[in-house]
């Protein structure tokens, strides 16, 4: 199949192919790829990106996911709309 | 790892690459910059990406002009490609009376050497931007020719066009001593090696005083907590970025759509460092959004992280030697690191090559240390008072 037409991060269009292309010049930290490419910082906030990710840094660097460098969660984790956050307890 | 290098630079920050890239470009040689996680990690990847020429005295302005000139020309000059320039201008709006004296006061000396800052009626401000909920405002002060680049882009942008000159960047390398004898800079130690040199540059903004203390000095740079959210992607408005410092608020919208918008975190104080961000920001940011633009309501807030100024006492950079250790260099960028970043590079190049003239027309002492004889930041203090310091909002 055509790495460059296999998108792993939806939101922010990143490919199979981007990913190669940034462990192939030597990255090998997620936090790194997360920089170059907007990866996990769309939207979704890496709800369905940041596995698939991880995982297939895992195989392509022949490193455990365990050592793999998964960018942090950040609140609020699922999006909520301005006017309901600015309510507070009330 | 090379162990001896002429000049060494701590911090892979958009300041620490940007004295890499301009000594590089000067004809400096054998310069190793040390990072102790990755490039951009950190305040330089956590700001909010506007950069400004309109400031209080001329010598930020003289320094702020020279920069956006040269964020024109870097992407093709580094050849890194686009940086995501965008220029839609920067406006500060007023609701004090004394406020609106004070930006009018600024903007009769920026227009006289050549930033162009105009002043706005309310109306004015609804025209540019309608879904402004202008109540209570006064007026507004806008620059057309403020606005935005990627920081992320600028700062490699500087790595590679200082790696093509054959910087040699070592990351995942932490700095945890200099060794200074007879008064001079001898090595830099990091926990991977140790390298001889003559000179350090401290480019670690607001963890300069750790840095300083390795030299046995203590400097005068702070870190301030600063939070920022940034809302799910909208239509691409071209608003000007927004601050008050009255309702301690800035939004900007970035070009891919998002709106950051932040203020400092008043309940840290300052001098540490802690990157955990609160829910308490999260309410107050939304709620003071709201009420300012009130179509924010319906926005969904995606991500919220927190960061540092690095808080000097007049908030402007300190760049030159340290005069009681010799070869001991501060590059801190004072929480405009970012925006002045080719100005940072520049005028370090020149102090270390001792030119008498500069491509910016200001004096170094303007810069240097010795304009801070006898001051001390209170660190451990109240961050709440800072509040009305200059540019402690935005
Ligand atoms: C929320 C927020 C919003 C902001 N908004 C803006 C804005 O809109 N425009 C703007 O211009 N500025 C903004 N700023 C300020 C801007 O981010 C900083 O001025 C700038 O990024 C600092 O860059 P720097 O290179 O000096 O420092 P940093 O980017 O902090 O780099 C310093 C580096 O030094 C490294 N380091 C520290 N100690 C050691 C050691 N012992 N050994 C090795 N390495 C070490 C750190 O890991 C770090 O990477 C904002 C800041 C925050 C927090």
């Amino acid at each position: 199949m055509d790495e460059s037409k296999m998108y792993l991060c939806r939101c922010e269009n990143v490919t199979l192919a981007d990913l190669h292309k940034i462990l192939d010049a030597g990255v090998t930290s997620m936090e790194e790829v997360k920089r170059y490419t907007r990866c996990t910082k769309g939207p979704c906030q890496g709800r369905t990106c940041k596995e698939l990710i991880a995982k297939e840094m895992a195989r392509y660097l022949h490193v455990p996911i365990e050592s793999i460098d998964i960018p942090k969660d950040r609140a609020p984790i699922k999006p909520i709309p301005m006017g309901e956050i600015a309510k507070g307890d009330q | 790892m090379k162990k001896t290098a002429d000049i060494v630079i701590i911090g892979g920050g958009v300041a620490g690459c940007s004295c890499a890239y301009y000594l590089a470009k000067r004809g400096f040689r054998n310069i190793v910059l040390v990072e102790k996680k990755y490039i951009t990690s950190g305040s330089t990847g956590r700001c909010a990406a506007n950069f400004k020429e309109q400031w209080e005295s001329p010598v930020k302005c003289e320094m702020g002009k020279y920069s956006i000139r040269q964020f024109k020309v870097l992407g093709e000059e580094t050849g890194f490609g686009d940086l995501e320039v965008v220029q839609n201008g920067y406006m500060f709006t007023l609701y004090q009376p004394d406020q609106v004296a004070e930006f009018k006061r600024r903007q009769t000396m920026q227009n006289s050497i050549g930033v162009p800052t105009q002043y706005l009626e309310p109306y004015e401000v609804k025209q540019i931007i309608p879904q402004y909920n202008t109540a209570g405002l006064l007026g507004a002060i806008l620059n057309p020719e403020d606005g935005h680049i990627n920081p992320f882009k600028l700062t490699f942008a500087y790595e590679k066009g200082a790696k093509d000159r054959g910087v040699e960047f070592d990351t995942y390398t932490t700095v945890t001593g200099i060794r200074v004898e007879g008064g001079r800079v001898k090595a830099v130690i990091t926990d991977r090696g140790t390298i001889e040199t003559p000179v350090v540059i401290n480019a670690t903004e607001a963890e300069t005083k750790w840095i300083s203390r390795m030299v046995g000095l203590y400097h005068p740079v702070e870190p301030q907590k600063h939070e920022i959210l940034i809302t799910e992607p909208m239509d691409y408005l071209k608003l000007p970025m927004i601050t008050s410092y009255d309702q301690k608020i800035y939004i900007h919208q970035m070009p891919h759509g998002g709106f950051a918008m932040g203020t400092l975190n008043e309940f840290q104080p300052m001098g540490i460092v802690n990157y955990g961000s609160s829910w308490n920001f999260l309410e107050e940011m939304c709620r003071r959004a709201v009420q300012m633009i009130p179509a924010f309501q319906n926005v969904r807030v995606i991500r919220q992280w927190a960061g540092h100024y690095g808080m000097t006492p007049d908030m402007n950079v300190i760049l030159g030697p340290a005069p009681e250790v010799e070869g001991y260099i501060l590059a801190t960028g004072a929480a405009k690191s970012m925006m002045m970043s080719p100005a940072i590079g520049t005028l370090i190049a020149e102090i270390l090559a001792g030119d008498t003239e500069s491509a910016i027309p200001i004096s170094k002492k303007d810069v240097g240390l010795s304009r801070f004889q006898n001051y001390f930041i209170n660190p451990g203090g109240s961050s709440k008072k800072n509040m009305d310091a200059e540019d402690a909002v935005s």
